[in-house]
């Protein structure tokens, strides 16, 4: 059996192996640029972190118990987004991948599909929680000055908390998978997946951790240490793992309690077996129910009654990809239910806006408000760069290996770009305009402050949505079982870089006339001639820079789109007879990181 | 109607369709034959616009399909050999989405879109979302899409590919009426000889991106050393560079150890050693 569950890992081995050897056109510039961004990253989080660390623990009174629950905290978020991220990722290894039935057909015993599985899902699901708490584990032993026997035990002490999150997804999701109704299975259990992933991340903001670094707040000592009851318990790995460790960041090795090593080890051993268990007893039949199809599902009702609105688009290439992408938009529920996390963005960032309390500092309260809600257009930038990127971005890859209607359709490569572009400028545009709007509202800004931050922001909107149609086209995946992954490759990173940089550019431009505009109205100043010539100017300049982050990718992505099987094919040459007609060898070799 | 003129398309390394040229008038069933990687999928997908040359020209009705696309590919219809559609459509949706991708008038298409749908046999399934059809179906719908437009020019990889005798006996009836009827220009890529045969009015065969011969089945047999076979024995005379690969020795004892002898191997074994 174990020979078998090595041979069933090979595919995964080899490819990623085969990747990092010859990673095809440019594939080598990608590598060493994502080596040095999440370089550059973990020393990011690295000092971020001591600094943090550092200013924890100088809370006078509370800086020990302070630095003790942060880092018992960190145990308990790591741990919950792995259980999320194995949730999902186990469901599409276990059940939807496309290669099961080809494994599932072959001579080889099912307990080792679902180890193979079970180990890729791991990996999978595993890789990015850990390497961003690493640099944090380490910060904490820098601060502290820890031995090395500190250092030594991260691996053996987050290992065992690793696996027992997996395995305990892993499990849930075969019981889901076998208790749910067979026809809608998968739907339901990834929809329960990012629901639950919402919930969390919103009930973690409302519980506003940001006031336990602000003792002040609170009346008592007793309240502020009832108000650092985290949801800790003994009975958690995660309990034992911090527990484990903190004794060894105040320096003594004699503080070291082989106890809690063991627990965790016997507790992902535990769950390795009722996982194992699991598999055993009700792998294969929750995979021939996940089999079973979804039913003559019939197209129509509502969706399309609300699709008619299109009619009024009168072009009717741009019509019929409109309506298409709108329909297959909502009856993909990969796509539809990001916009749950989309409804819990909105509701924390208006949240954090009302429960801002500016006027409490009456005398710089014009200056605060006003400043916010000129930097709240960057902000608001940040959400538009995340719609964009979530949806905007993939939309040029949801064509999958149908793009070969539109390649031979007589729509030319420019109104296809386009038609993607509109699709999506107008509901990002709407939830840009509403967030500026209520932002500046709840800030009391005054009303030119209002209109400039309206202005930038119906600047701003159009640009970052044409980046993400823009690199989307670029950096196509038509290949992707999931189209959620397609913003965490190689494209999304050169999104985020370029999103950044061009919010921070215009922003960093707009803000000298937005400060001498403040100045102005408190009679702090007068409107000289330097303002005239310069307010003109730099206006000028961030029309050309929106002008610029409009044009350009749009540009870059319609060129790329016309040659993309040349460079694509480039790599493997011609397979005729195995080709897919119209189908992209894509230029983009993978995930990043992967 | 479909003309290349000196057609080449490269790779890094590898030339997949080498200095190609050929006619197809209005009116003829153009069968394009050749073994695997010898550039017929290549080939279809540069006629179909989905895939530019590297150098030469595809002209399409008189239009040149890098300069003109939007007109070239109008009168066009391309039906692939794999059966990639928008699974989240219904069947219905998808020809209407058709229709407007080429500008067909609404009422037109609708009423063409229900005669396809009853001539393909998926009337009954025009509601259902596409992952609800089968293969064949699939295949049948791609084919009542291509033709939905009243394309001037029709060009298909591998037409059979997923459909059942009966389906297979109607696109023959269909592609047949269309050229002789309607007098458009069909170009096909095939495996199957037997299509080939049956089907085209003249043969192009390709052989490692370079077309090695063509004409009527006839004039294919003057050209070829073979005499008297069938399509099948040009075929593999025409594209056979040093003989027909044979299954000897250890092959030959692993294939019928692990396939249990016979099928295409045993045939092929008839080339000699």
């Amino acid at each position: 059996m174990f020979r078998e569950y090595l041979t069933l890992l090979k595919p995964a081995r080899l490819s990623f192996l085969n990747y990092v050897r010859d990673p095809g056109p440019g594939g080598r510039i990608k590598l060493i640029s994502l080596a040095l961004f999440t370089a550059a990253l973990w020393a990011a989080l690295f000092l971020l972190s001591v600094r943090s660390i550092r200013s924890f623990y100088s809370v006078e009174g509370f800086g020990d118990i302070l630095s003790y629950k942060t880092f018992g905290l960190l145990w308990l978020t790591g741990a919950a987004l792995l259980v999320f991220s194995a949730f999902i990722t186990a469901l599409s290894s276990f059940y939807l991948s496309r290669d099961l039935s080809l494994l599932m057909g072959a001579p080889v015993d099912r307990e080792s599909v679902f180890w193979a599985r079970s180990t890729q899902s791991l990996v999978s699901s595993a890789w990015m929680p850990v390497a961003f708490l690493m640099p944090v584990f380490v910060a904490f032993g820098y601060a502290f000055k820890a031995p090395a026997l500190y250092y030594a035990l991260i691996v053996p002490a987050s290992l065992p908390v690793v696996l027992t999150a997996s395995f305990l997804s892993q499990t849930l999701v075969i019981l889901l998978v076998n208790v749910l109704p067979a026809r809608r299975t998968r739907d339901i259990v990834s929809l329960l997946g990012l629901f639950g992933f919402a919930a969390l991340y919103m009930i973690f903001r409302l519980l506003r951790p940001e006031q336990l670094v602000n003792p002040e707040s609170f009346r008592s000592v007793a309240g502020y240490l009832a108000s650092l009851q985290t949801p800790t318990s003994p009975m958690f790995p995660t309990t034992w793992a911090s527990d484990l460790l903190w004794p060894l960041l105040g320096g003594s090795r004699g503080d070291f309690r082989a106890i809690y090593l063991a627990l965790l080890w016997v507790s992902a051993g535990v769950s390795a077996v009722i996982s194992s268990y699991a598999a055993h007893f009700l792998y294969w039949q929750g995979y021939n129910k996940s089999q079973e199809g979804a039913g003559r599902q019939k197209a129509g009702g509502l969706l399309n009654l609300v699709a008619g609105a299109f009619r009024l688009v009168r072009n009717p290439e741009y019509r019929a990809v409109a309506v298409k992408d709108f329909k297959i938009f909502f009856r993909d529920h990969t796509q539809w239910s990001q916009l749950f996390l989309l409804g819990a963005l909105m509701i924390i960032y208006l949240y954090n806006f009302s429960v801002l309390n500016l006027k409490r500092y009456p005398l710089q309260a014009f200056f605060l408000e006003n400043t916010l809600a000129f930097l709240n257009v960057g902000l608001v930038g940040l959400v538009s760069a995340t719609l964009s990127l979530r949806f905007a971005f993939p939309s040029i890859s949801a064509e999958g290996f149908s793009y070969w209607i539109i390649r031979s359709s007589p729509m030319s490569v420019r109104d296809f770009i386009r038609e993607k572009l509109c699709f999506w400028l107008v509901p990002i545009m709407l939830v840009a305009l509403t967030l500026t709007w209520l932002t500046c509202r709840f800030l009391d800004a005054a009303p030119a402050m209002s209109v400039t931050a309206f202005v930038l922001t119906l600047l701003l909107t159009p640009g970052l949505c044409a980046l993400g149609v823009g690199l989307g086209s670029r950096f196509p995946r038509f290949e992707t079982e999931n189209l959620a992954q397609v913003p965490t490759g190689y494209g999304g990173l050169i999104f985020m870089l370029s999103s950044s940089l061009s919010l921070l550019l215009i922003i960093g431009v707009s803000a000298w006339p937005v400060v001498r505009y403040l100045r102005i109205r408190r009679g702090m100043s007068h409107f000289g001639l330097r303002e005239g010539i310069l307010m003109p100017v730099l206006a000028l300049a961030v029309l050309f820079l929106a002008w610029l982050l409009w044009n350009r990718p749009l540009k870059i992505g319609r060129e790329a789109l016309e040659i993309y099987d040349e460079e694509a094919r480039g790599r493997d040459g011609p397979e005729d007879g195995g080709d897919i007609p119209g189908a992209p060898r894509l230029p983009e070799g993978g995930e990043a990181g992967a | 109607m479909i003309i290349l003129e000196n057609v080449t398309k490269s790779y890094r390394r590898h030339k997949a369709v080498s200095d190609l040229s050929l006619r197809v008038p209005a009116g003829e069933i153009y069968g394009f034959l050749g073994p695997n990687g010898a550039g017929k999928t290549t080939t279809i997908r540069m006629v179909a616009g989905a895939l530019a040359p590297t150098s030469g020209t595809i002209r399409l009705g008189g239009y040149d399909l890098s300069r003109r696309p939007k007109e070239a590919k109008s009168i066009l219809g391309y039906i692939p050999d794999r059966p990639f559609l928008y699974e989240k459509l219904s069947g219905w949706e998808f020809l209407i989405f058709t229709a407007d991708l080429y500008k067909v008038e609404r009422r037109a298409a609708e009423g063409k879109a229900r005669s396809l749908l009853e001539l393909f046999e998926l009337w009954d399934w025009r509601e259902e979302l596409i992952e609800n059809y089968s293969h064949g179906m699939k295949q049948r719908l791609i084919m009542a899409g291509a033709l939905l437009p009243s394309p001037r020019i029709l060009v298909v990889d591998e037409p059979m590919v997923g459909l059942d005798p009966r389906g297979a006996k109607l696109v023959m009836d269909i592609f047949k009426t269309m050229a002789r009827r309607d007098k458009v220009a069909v170009f096909i890529s095939t495996h199957t000889m037997s299509l080939a045969s049956r089907l085209c009015d003249r043969i192009g065969i390709i052989s490692r991106g370079a077309l090695t011969a063509e004409g009527t089945e006839d004039e294919l047999r003057r050209q070829s050393r073979a005499e008297g076979g069938d399509l099948e024995d040009l075929f593999l005379d025409l594209t056979s560079e040093g003989g027909i690969p044979s299954l000897g020795g250890e092959a030959r004892d692993a294939a019928a150890g692990e396939a249990g002898g016979g099928g295409q191997g045993a045939r092929a074994s008839g080339g000699g050693d």
